[in-house]
């Protein structure tokens, strides 16, 4: 009832050129980070707040797996919720209140320790890619998907 | 997204059955912790595509919220024909959330490809003695499932790609991440799959208990259509 209708693919690759790439950051060791912003994206949650939220993600996830965070690369992009699947094309359907078209979120595509411990067998999934979705406004983790 | 994407590997929680003595929000530092497990599995006698089920929200508290654990009440159900534990679909309630210690509506999926994923579903929340009504079922886009939650007056419409029509099983029930954590008794008023030659929601003719925690319980109230289930139940033990 509540679902959005999916942009089109060519829209997306339209988008896509027009990104702005804002910066990258790297730590010894620990995964490494570029940002962009999709137009029209407006993320309130700095690009060093995010990384921030994403590495304690990934620590979490990797303590889950039973290892160490491993040295990887992340893409963080700021995007329309409208635009969330030009970016990951299976990202999840979410309900408008609890993401509106019109609010950014950021998008973080990482090579590295992705793990989940929900499921009906209560066994836990692991994986060496995936991708967050966070509120770019509260930093909410809102979503994520692996790999 | 194909299926040789990555290295997927499934490692096996460890069992550790010690920790149960501890009491509600005591787990020492350190402390591992073991998964709990109850749910009610039905296998419909006709072909289906769709589950739901109804149930009280109770109290729900997870001690290990900060290491990504949680305590959830959820109904899975099984999508291209095949068992629920494979491919699936789920939507639930949780107490913990990706290290946050927050109470929420969630919906995950695990699609025929292999890939996992996990959404917020946030849209009002969730209430002591509310009766919720969570629903499981293909949308008229091709491949796509829709995992709904309703509060009786608002209904959340989130969903997954990647997934085909086709319910061999489908189960509800509580699950946890520590035996410590709380889901007090809830009471599932109704739980059915609706039939693929008629789209009628049916009561389920079989079905069939797990239960993997020994501080937890699961019963039934009227078999097999209802049943109730518990971790560390600080409430009575009944069917209301």
């Amino acid at each position: 009832m509540m679902r959005r209708t999916v942009l089109s693919l060519a829209l997306g690759a339209v988008a896509a050129v027009a990104a702005m790439t804002i910066g990258s950051s790297s730590a010894a060791g620990l995964v490494s980070f570029s940002f962009a912003v999709y137009p029209g994206a407006a993320p309130v949650l700095s690009a060093d707040d995010l990384e921030g939220l994403a590495r304690a993600e990934f620590e979490r996830m990797a303590a889950l797996a039973g290892k160490p965070p491993t040295a990887g690369t992340a893409v963080a992009t700021a995007v329309l919720g409208a635009d969330l699947k030009e970016i990951e094309a299976d990202a999840p359907e979410f309900d408008d209140l609890t993401l509106a078209p019109s609010a950014t979120v950021w998008v973080v595509r990482a090579n590295t320790v992705f793990a989940t411990n929900r499921g009906p067998t209560g066994e836990v999934l692991e994986y060496d890619s995936g991708y967050l979705i966070f509120n770019a406004a509260t930093g909410t983790l809102l979503g994520l998907g692996m790999p | 997204m194909g299926a040789d994407t990555g290295v997927r590997r499934k490692v096996l929680r460890v069992a550790v059955a010690a920790i149960v003595t501890f009491p509600l929000g005591a787990l020492p530092a350190g402390a591992a912790c073991s998964g709990a497990l109850e749910k009610v599995t039905n296998t419909p006698h006709v072909a289906a595509t769709a589950a739901r089920m109804q149930w009280k929200g109770r109290t729900l508290v997870a001690t290990d919220t900060a290491a990504r654990g949680f305590a959830s009440q959820v109904l899975w159900v099984g999508t291209n024909g095949v068992s629920h534990t494979q491919v699936w679909v789920e939507v639930g309630a949780t107490d913990g959330w990706q290290g946050q210690n927050i109470t929420t509506f969630y919906t995950a999926s695990k699609d025929s490809a292999g890939s996992y994923s996990e959404a917020l579903v946030n849209a009002f929340p969730v209430q002591l003695g509310t009766t919720y009504t969570f629903t499981i079922e293909p949308s008229p886009t091709a491949g796509f499932y829709s995992a709904k939650v309703s509060n009786g007056t608002l209904t959340s419409s989130s969903g997954w790609n990647n997934h085909s029509p086709g319910v061999r099983d489908y189960a509800g029930g509580l699950e946890s991440t520590c035996q410590t954590s709380r889901i007090d008794n809830t009471y599932v008023q109704l739980n059915q799959f609706r039939r693929t030659d008629n789209g009628v929601w049916t009561n389920p003719a079989a079905g069939t208990k797990t239960n993997l925690a020994t501080p937890g319980r699961i019963d039934w109230c009227v078999q097999p259509v209802t049943f109730h289930y518990e971790l560390n139940n600080q409430i009575l033990y009944n069917c209301s």
